[in-house]
């Protein structure tokens, strides 16, 4: 947005249009923090006429100047997110896209704004009662299994990728060309590629996931969940891919104990998904969505050094990302083969 | 050749300087920064005074790729190119769980380089949780 000013007065027109209100006050609009790919403002308004009046508390975001190409555009974003809300997934609810020509230079959206913290290291220290933890685990597993009970195809969201025939076989695909456009020879990934390869589930469903769920990304205020946020990676894929990385180590932001996001008992969890969920979640078939989400953040890691070693964004945070790598990679080589003297012993 | 003091001296005396004379005067907003400066001066040094040993292990890895006798033996690069083809092609499928062992030790000593505390936790306490451990993408 090239002025604060001229977003201001547009986006007051935008809601007395939208809102069919006589009058629109604009009485904040601020610059959130967070968002490397995108920009979120708090707006709070006072609204005359119309079914909106009174005080609103509500969110803009738009797209920031450096977009990642693989993430999903803010008119999509709020495709997906009309969708999650309407399946009955906790989300901010969405009200109204702008759709630029020329006015502002991007895409805007409008939704309510969600009270509570996303900090994921935060949630991870906050003092909980184990009945507390499950609470919330229960809460997210149900939004998640909610968001999950969407599948192919969609009106409206023609633009998500195509599903594919094995969604767990399109990510090494995917992820394969990731490492040879950062053309470093990385044989700890490749052989667990193929590992994944060679293994990847013979029969996945495919519906909507959120693409990056976890902790750090959703808000909850006290114990309760209260929105589910970044929807920029949604797409058609396996339903354990979401919870796989929901369980990540990397997310539990140290509480390596809790394997559901760092807050509890990944049963807890399970047990809220399938309270709305009408398939049972495969205990055993997740452990290979765990290795694949680990897999993952050993790309991301690898794209993160990249930012800075092709002197894009240099940044000592980014250099030292890349050099994670071998932590990465050894989860990843215990992770399979654990998993493999499992299968020896059974 | 290069004057003294060393260059690990050097940079073991500038994170020192840094920790305890520098960091207890910054504001909260800045104590991060520091810290990943103190991480990346530890990670140089220990690079500096490990290299080699780093290379031996890492040599390990050439016995892997099939290929390898016809690459010249310091080319890492190619011999790592090499391995990660015979991966995707599926040459190495037959063995794939036996190459196990030769990776964890490469990625040993990687780490051994970067993050050793890590390395020692996960070998000692695997059923424990880990602290200070990989942290999160964001």
């Amino acid at each position: 947005m090239p002025h604060s000013q001229s977003l201001e007065s547009f986006v007051q027109d935008f809601v007395r249009d939208h809102s069919a209100a006589q009058r629109v006050r604009i009485e904040r609009l601020q610059r959130l923090g967070g968002g490397a790919i995108q920009e979120n403002y708090a707006l709070d308004l006072l609204i005359e006429g119309g079914p909106h009046a009174g005080h609103q508390a509500w969110v803009l975001r738009t797209d920031s100047p450096s977009s990642l190409a693989i993430s999903l555009g803010r008119a999509e974003e709020f495709a997906v997110l009309q969708k999650a809300f309407a399946a009955g997934a906790k989300v901010p609810e969405p009200l109204w896209l702008h759709r630029d020509q020329g006015q502002l230079g991007k895409d805007f959206y409008l939704m309510r704004r969600v009270a509570g913290n996303a900090s994921g290291r935060a949630l991870v220290r906050a003092e909980r009662s184990p009945m507390q933890r499950a609470k919330l685990l229960d809460q997210l597993g149900a939004s998640l299994a909610a968001l999950h009970s969407i599948r192919p195809p969609q009106p409206g969201l023609e633009f998500l990728d195509k599903p594919t025939a094995n969604p767990a076989l399109a990510r090494v695909a995917e992820y394969r060309a990731l490492l040879d456009q950062l053309g470093r020879p990385q044989p700890t990934l490749e052989w667990a590629l193929r590992w994944l390869e060679l293994n990847a589930p013979q029969h996945c469903v495919t519906r909507l996931v959120h693409g990056d769920f976890r902790t750090g990304n959703y808000m909850v205020e006290g114990d309760q969940l209260t929105g589910i946020l970044d929807w920029e990676f949604a797409g058609w894929s396996a339903p354990d891919e979401d919870i796989g990385w929901f369980c990540a180590r990397c997310w539990r932001f140290g509480a390596f104990d809790r394997e559901a996001g760092g807050i509890g008992a990944l049963e807890d969890f399970l047990s809220g998904y399938e309270r709305i969920s009408d398939t049972p979640v495969d205990r055993k078939g997740l452990a290979y969505w765990r290795i694949m989400a680990t897999l993952r953040w050993a790309i991301i890691a690898l794209l993160q050094a990249e930012r800075h070693l092709s002197g894009e964004q240099p940044s000592l945070e980014l250099a030292l990302t890349g050099r994670m790598l071998p932590e990465i990679e050894l989860d990843l080589l215990d992770e399979i083969s654990a998993l493999e003297q499992e299968r020896r012993h059974a | 050749m290069h004057d003294l003091p060393h260059t690990d001296d050097l940079l073991a005396i500038a994170r020192d300087t840094l920790l305890n004379e520098l960091l207890p005067h910054l504001p909260a907003t800045q104590k991060y920064s520091a810290l990943m400066v103190a991480n990346a001066m530890a990670i140089a040094s220990r690079e500096y005074r490990g290299a080699t040993a780093a290379e031996r292990a890492r040599r390990a890895l050439q016995c892997l790729a099939p290929g390898c006798t016809e690459i010249v033996a310091h080319d890492t690069h190619a011999r790592d190119q090499q391995l990660c083809q015979d991966l995707r092609n599926g040459i190495l499928d037959t063995d794939l769980v036996a190459l196990l062992p030769a990776l964890r030790a490469d990625v040993s000593s990687r780490l051994q380089v970067g993050n050793p505390k890590y390395l020692q936790q996960t070998e000692t306490l695997s059923t424990q949780p880990v602290t200070g451990g990989a942290a999160c993408p964001s």
